[in-house]
């Protein structure tokens, strides 16, 4: 009951705080595994695409795409895998993160194979679908996801691409009902990939950090002509709050975004998960940024 | 003037401390109260400083319940010296004997000039002037015990424009307690030497609580002994110390004779044995 | 000299200080700014950039800045004179975190209530400041010679872990995505960017502060220990009550507006006593004056030091206060 509360932007964010690590070479991986578990929501999305979702036995617990993931036992995730559920679930092959260590070690003494994940750039969204199709034995179907995905993306590229570019200022959370504790995305990362492709211009493009904590200042100083304010969909925020929400802004009149009105809330789960429906989530932040462009 | 009478005392509603104590302190009195450790000596000064209340009796200034009376007026008329004063924090000499001024001050006010004068002029008369700008806590055990000794008079002066001119007449009265019990022989006298000088010039009533039976038979005009919160005797001193109460009191063996200065002096010679004494 | 004359002169002194950090401090920061722009009034103010830096960015900081140092400064001392232990502080004490607590359970489950004109967050926070406030004075009662230091920092210590915990608690059934940013308000942070947080914590502040005025005498008395005290004169019940109430109202309005920032309510006093002697009639307007500058000061170099990113201004504060601490436990054993 907790957990359904818990948005899962949540881990996106820890590990975006935390710093991306380096990937590591993923070893031990038996021909095609038949039991496999993810405890990481883009993971999950990406094994049911390419069709390894047949062969997925349990997954995090803020998973909740494909719909067919409710069904599957919950293990867990960045904070609190339970390993003792894994290891119950015999699985051949483990989705971690990068930054779970501990996991691995547990995983490696039981003789199981696991997969680390790092949270980066776009790019490393399709070479991780490629990566996940070789590992499974879906190499096939998971090209094809990954040049969708690709085409998806240029297309919203070739879409704005005459349009001019919005600065814009992508926040993905403060302090409700007042303009304190504002995280932005910063120069690196998904959502600035995101951004960049969906025809916006970020404002903290300087800042080679993927979480900026943007200080009041800063935000007047930098001007943004658009603020996309982002979440979960799971987060929790009815239509009256969204509204409220925007309305924080108008404290800082002094910005082009408040006085062209162009603070717009986006609410799905798409927009935060680097997985295979990155580009349909890309292309709300365009629609966003340039509606005219896709009437 | 100050008076306990028939007063009952405990801290934890059980074991009385203090049982059934009567006691006269006159205008110009010298009271020692002497006892051995735990006998009820301190918290006998707390009833009379009116610190604390007795459960049973009372206690009373001039005819008035302590009670009656409120702080500040108690405060102007008695002051309180403990046997250490350990500070939380660097104050000068000065400023510790200022603090005697408190109860004559508003809630707002500062001490004037007026107020200045009186505390030098009583660090002055406890010899500690030429100390007043060194730190409290840098100073020796008999040094510290006669700056606190300065800010009691300095609280008890009657001096004050301040004061009903009822109230300036009346004498103040100190309330020592162990005055004497961490210091060096040397510092003993000194104190001792300082609180008679006190009593005679500047005409303060003492009560002053000790352990030490030559300490209270060279320097009060009454003693009371006290032994586990009761009253052995009380009197002037060659009626009350005897051999026969020094036996009492503290289970010792002492030979009791006159010295050539006039004061009578007590020679412990022997511990007796538990149930030979009283 | 006499008092008056030294109080003029502190207040005069301290107060300059403060002044010309509330003046300077909202003309530096991350961008630059004209003033001539700020002060252009032709310039209609939702258009003039560098005005809504200065008022709404820089000013409503400053003045946060000023405020819960001054606040924290002065609980501090009173702290300290209460318990009469030189180490004793909102932070150490774990009162800041009891102030914290309240805070983040008016935030996370968005108490709206506002009662006699005070908001709910910092009536949360004041609550949560006297809970702690609460524990460690009872155990000071419960040992009848004052805290040792040993005593006072075991039981901040345990009460600072017990209260995080507790804070994280809080969080982890309300929203695990806000995680991220409590930790953050945790170490500090004084960009209100309104002066509605301000305001808020006004009535508490004020209150507190009148208290710390009548207060200043009896605690140049409690220092010389209760009895003593109260052979002087002094109510000591109400006085050690008094001092209780007020550092807890002072601590809950500074945490309300700023976080449990750490350290100022040890640095600030001890300063202040080498300059101007432990008078708490001086003491206690001068740790406040200081406390403010001290605080807008940090603040500023939490704010350029790394720009355009910024530090919690928690981390200066520690970065400064940590190794004093550290060498105060030296220096008196």
């Amino acid at each position: 009951m907790v957990a359904d509360k818990k948005p899962l932007i949540a881990l996106t964010l820890m590990l975006m705080l935390c710093g991306a690590a380096a990937q590591s070479p993923n070893h031990q991986i038996t021909k095609s595994p038949n039991r496999i578990i993810s405890v990481i929501p883009a993971a999950t999305e990406i094994l049911f695409a390419i069709g390894a979702g047949p062969q997925v036995v349990g997954v995090g617990s803020f998973d909740t795409f494909p719909p067919e993931v409710s069904k599957l036992p919950k293990v867990g995730a960045l904070l609190d895998p339970d390993v003792e559920r894994i290891l119950s679930l015999k699985p051949d092959l483990v989705l971690i993160y990068a930054s779970q260590t501990d996991l691995k070690q547990q995983l490696q003494r039981a003789g199981i194979a696991s997969y680390e994940y790092t949270h980066a750039g776009l790019a490393d969204v399709t070479s991780t679908i490629r990566a996940l199709g070789d590992v499974t034995g879906h190499d096939g179907h998971a090209r094809d996801v990954a040049a969708s995905l690709e085409r998806g993306l240029a297309e919203i590229r070739t879409r704005v691409k005459n349009r001019s570019k919005p600065r814009t200022l992508l926040v993905f959370g403060h302090e409700r009902a007042a303009l304190r504790g504002i995280y932005a995305s910063g120069g690196i990362g998904f959502l600035d990939d995101m951004l960049a492709i969906a025809g916006g211009i970020n404002v903290f493009a300087d800042v080679k950090q993927q979480a900026v904590q943007a200080s009041t200042e800063q935000i007047i100083a930098r001007r943004p002509e658009a603020i996309l304010e982002i979440r979960a969909s799971n987060s929790a925020l009815p239509p009256a709050d969204q509204a409220a929400e925007t309305h924080v802004w108008d404290a800082l009149g002094s910005l082009p975004a408040v006085r062209r009105h162009r603070v717009m809330f986006l609410v799905d789960d798409r927009l935060v998960i680097p997985g295979p429906r990155v580009a349909e989530g890309t292309r709300l932040m365009a629609q966003a940024l340039h509606p005219e462009a896709f009437r | 003037m100050l008076r306990a009478a028939d007063a009952w005392f405990s801290y934890d509603e059980r074991t009385p401390v203090v049982r059934g104590v009567s006691l006269d302190v006159p205008a110009d009195g010298f009271v020692g109260i002497l006892g051995p450790n735990g006998s009820g000596k301190t918290t006998l000064l707390r009833l009379l400083a009116g610190t604390r209340q007795p459960q049973r009796g009372s206690v009373t200034l001039d005819g008035t319940l302590l009670t009656l009376l409120s702080r500040a007026v108690l405060a102007r008329r008695m002051a309180v010296v403990p046997q250490e004063t350990h500070l939380a924090f660097d104050y000068t000499a000065l400023e510790v004997a200022m603090m005697g001024r408190y109860p004559h001050l508003g809630p707002f006010e500062i001490e004037g000039p007026g107020d200045v004068s009186i505390v030098e002029e009583m660090l002055d008369a406890t010899g500690t002037l030429n100390l007043k700008n060194r730190l409290f806590a840098t100073l020796s055990g008999g040094e510290k015990q006669r700056v606190v000794i300065a800010a009691a008079l300095a609280q008890v002066d009657r001096r004050d424009v301040r004061l009903k001119a009822e109230e300036s007449t009346v004498p103040g009265i100190l309330l020592l307690d162990e005055p004497t019990a961490s210091l060096d022989l040397g510092y003993q006298l000194e104190v001792a030497a300082l609180l008679r000088r006190l009593h005679d010039e500047r005409g303060v009533a003492i009560v002053v609580s000790t352990h030490d039976l030559n300490l209270a038979a060279s320097l009060c005009s009454t003693l009371v002994l006290m032994r586990e919160g009761v009253v052995l005797a009380s009197g002037g001193i060659e009626d009350v110390l005897t051999r026969d109460n020094v036996r009492r009191l503290y289970g010792v063996d002492a030979d009791v004779m006159n010295h050539p200065s006039g004061h009578r002096i007590i020679v412990p010679v022997r511990r007796l044995s538990t149930g030979e004494g009283a | 000299m006499t008092l008056g004359t030294r109080f003029l002169r502190t207040v005069t002194a301290f107060g300059a200080l403060a002044l010309a950090a509330i003046v300077l401090a909202p003309l530096v920061g991350s961008t630059s700014i004209s003033l001539r722009r700020v002060f252009d009034f032709s310039i209609p103010f939702g258009d003039n950039a560098d005005a809504q830096i200065f008022f709404v960015a820089r000013l409503p900081r400053t003045l946060a800045g000023a405020w819960v140092g001054a606040c924290l400064a002065a609980a501090g001392v009173v702290f300290q004179g209460l318990l009469r232990n030189p180490l004793a502080t909102p932070f150490t004490l774990g009162v800041s975190a009891g102030a914290a607590l309240g805070a983040m359970l008016a935030i996370t489950f968005d108490w709206a209530l506002t009662a006699f004109g005070i908001s709910a967050v910092p009536a949360a926070s004041f609550a949560g400041s006297v809970a702690a406030v609460a524990i460690v004075y009872a155990l000071a009662q419960a040992r009848h010679r004052g805290l040792s230091t040993n005593v006072l920092l075991l039981a901040g210590v345990t009460l600072n872990a017990f209260l995080s915990a507790m804070i994280l608690f809080v969080q982890y059934f309300a929203d695990f995505a806000d995680t991220y940013r409590t930790l953050r308000w945790l170490m500090g942070d004084l960009d209100v960017s309104s002066y509605e947080p301000l305001l808020a914590s006004l009535p508490l502040g004020v209150l507190a502060f009148g208290a710390f005025a009548w207060l200043a005498r009896p605690l140049n008395l409690l220092s010389l220990g209760p009895d003593s005290a109260e052979s002087r004169g002094l109510n000591v019940a109400v006085a050690q009550r008094a001092a209780f109430f007020s550092a807890s109202l002072a601590t809950g309005a500074a945490v309300s507006v700023g976080g449990p920032i750490g350290f100022v309510g040890i640095v600030i006093p001890h300063l202040v006593r080498l300059l101007v002697g432990p008078d708490h009639r001086l003491v206690l307007p001068a740790a406040a004056l200081f406390g403010g500058a001290f605080l807008v000061g940090c603040d500023l170099l939490a704010r350029t030091l790394l720009a355009p990113v910024e530090l919690p201004v928690g981390i200066i504060t520690a970065l400064i206060g940590g190794p004093f601490f550290l060498w105060l436990l030296i220096r008196n054993r």
